[in-house]
């Protein structure tokens, strides 16, 4: 039975690990994803993300304990779907069908399908519900997964890089339909992507992996508490340098550097505190592995 | 249920024209090759032997047509959702592996041959209407009595086309196993190591039970389609051909009950077996 209840975890990983043949794809990964929240899944290509949302979703074996909406993914995978909708990276939506046909099947196959929310979705988009899928572009099939995927009522969706190889205007339809039509406060999202930049805004959390470790799992609004970017002048790179910041980098013409916690006063006395960003935060975690243990 | 059901919609989506075209053909015959001739000639024949002849030259040659496009079509059908990436959309439902197998087993080895065949019985039944009115006129036709044949071959025909789906899965589902396996060459592989280890066990070691095995397999398969199978000097005349038919039914059942159809069963299964253990690692 998904007898989750309302303020539990959505989704519990305790010392997740998973191999593929001797290369060791998570390594004793722990987290959870409470209820109503969007959670940015970031790493580069082979940090993790596909083998972990594919365990999450319970189409690859893995070591240690995890559970999503109250199931255990892989031997209860079909219960599991019925509650959790999952729109994979390679996924392809099949080529010979019309979206007619699609809505008609997802209705026969998916038990919490609304066909007509479907197609009130579909009215948002270009894509009219005649249309074979192999005529319409990539950006217009991304749209139609979510819309087939949004018109699902469950409690969390999976969405592996979902926005790959789509223009900006087809990224942003993306969005709007995600967060207008599935973040409803209670229900929520895990998304990965590397599009740091555009998620940030929609992101309440964020989980970052990095050769298969988790590196960073914090609530966006206390990432100012836990890292200090300051922005000082030239002058100031050597006193900065020597308090090893985890990134030095540019920002509006000027230098900058992140902490984890506060810098040293003398040094914080050289410069101007900001918020840091996602991205400077992504690099700094993920470009040097051997700081990556301390920034758990 | 419902997701089988659904399932078959999904074949029925995918492959209604091929299904339809290769339905629609034997009706088409008739109409391209009986109505444009102005005379049909049909020598000393009787018409009750041309009309029997016809219902079954059209039932028989339907069925081994529709049944040679499910071997054809079969292992491209083992890795039809993978090859256009459709896999992981399919998996992202909540639907078992083993019921998405089944039901395209179902859909193409069961339901397509035996509606095909149903079907060209009809196109069948026209055709000896039509061959029989043009080749001897109206006074000839002895519509009940090819109505009864129709009637006496319609449930031999269904039952044979249940059978066959049972004996080729024997042949079909270790063959959709080895091109989900082994790809384009799983086939060849396949066909190449029964043949060889056939050959070698026959040649080398004297012992022919692994050819006898398949040429038995085929013959069970065609004769579960194919009422011939008791001798030809048995054939009767056509007015004891349905009571035939029901004979000829009860030899087909009793070859379940045989040592090869429990080795059919265990072929069938361990494809199945292999084919969802594909599936399964995407």
């Amino acid at each position: 039975m998904n007898t989750t209840a309302s303020n539990a975890p959505l989704v519990e990983a305790r010392g997740l690990t998973m191999r593929y043949g001797k290369k060791q794809a998570l390594s004793d990964v722990s987290f959870q994803i409470p209820p109503g929240r969007v959670v940015g899944l970031l790493g580069h290509n082979g940090a993790g993300k596909t083998t972990l949302m594919k365990a999450l979703v319970g189409l690859a074996a893995h070591d240690g304990e995890l559970t999503v909406l109250g199931l255990q993914p892989q031997r209860q995978r079909v219960e599991l779907l019925q509650s959790l909708s999952y729109i994979p990276d390679v996924a392809i939506l099949p080529r010979w069908a019309r979206v007619h046909e699609l809505i008609t099947l997802m209705a026969g196959l998916h038990p919490n399908f609304s066909p007509e929310r479907a197609r009130a979705l579909l009215k948002r988009t270009s894509v009219a519900l005649g249309d074979k899928v192999k005529n319409l572009s990539k950006g217009m099939v991304v749209q139609v997964h979510l819309a087939l995927v949004a018109s699902i009522d469950a409690k969390l969706l999976v969405l592996d890089e979902p926005t790959l190889g789509l223009d900006v205007l087809s990224r942003k339809a993306f969005y709007e339909v995600l967060i207008d039509e599935w973040c409803d406060g209670e229900r929520s999202v895990l998304i990965s992507t590397h599009q740091v930049e555009e998620v940030e805004s929609l992101l309440s959390d964020v989980l970052m992996l990095n050769e298969g470790q988790l590196v960073l799992n914090i609530p966006l609004d206390q990432l100012d508490q836990r890292y200090v970017a300051l922005s000082h002048d030239a002058a100031a790179n050597e006193a900065v340098a020597a308090a090893h910041p985890l990134l030095r980098y540019r920002q509006q013409g000027r230098s900058a550097a992140l902490f984890e916690g506060a810098p040293p006063p003398e040094v914080e006395a050289l410069g101007e505190r900001l918020r840091p960003s996602l991205v400077d935060l992504f690099v700094a975690l993920t470009r040097a592995p051997e700081i990556n243990p301390a920034a758990r | 249920m419902q997701v089988f059901k659904t399932l078959l919609l999904r074949e029925w989506m995918q492959h209604r024209i091929g299904w339809l075209v290769l339905a629609a053909l034997p009706l088409a015959l008739v109409l391209l090759l009986v109505l444009p001739f102005g005379e049909v000639t049909l020598g000393n024949t009787p018409s009750h032997l041309v009309s029997v002849i016809t219902l079954g030259v059209f039932s028989i040659g339907a069925g081994a047509q529709a049944w040679l496009v499910v071997a054809l079509q079969a292992p491209g059908l083992a890795r039809r959702d993978a090859q256009d990436r459709s896999i992981e959309f399919w998996r992202s439902l909540p639907m078992g592996d083993a019921t998405a197998i089944s039901a395209t087993l179902v859909a193409h080895q069961l339901l397509m041959p035996l509606a095909v065949t149903c079907l060209s019985g009809v196109a069948g039944l026209l055709a000896a209407v039509l061959l029989v009115v043009r080749g001897y006129g109206w006074q000839a036709l002895d519509l009940n009595y090819l109505l009864g044949m129709f009637a006496a071959g319609l449930p031999r025909a269904v039952l044979g086309g249940v059978l066959a789906s049972l004996w080729a899965s024997a042949l079909l589902l270790p063959m959709m196993a080895a091109s989900a396996w082994l790809k384009r060459w799983g086939v060849a592989a396949l066909i190449g190591a029964v043949g060889l280890g056939g050959m070698v066990l026959d040649k080398v070691y004297n012992q022919t039970w692994l050819l006898d095995g398949v040429r038995e397999l085929f013959f069970n398969f065609a004769a579960a389609l194919v009422p011939l199978a008791q001798g030809f000097e048995d054939r009767p005349g056509t007015e004891a051909t349905p009571a035939w038919f029901w004979v000829d039914a009860q030899h087909r059942l009793a070859d379940l009950g045989t040592p090869l159809f429990a080795v059919a069963l265990l072929l069938a299964a361990a494809g199945f077996y292999l084919l969802l253990l594909k599936r399964q690692r995407g």
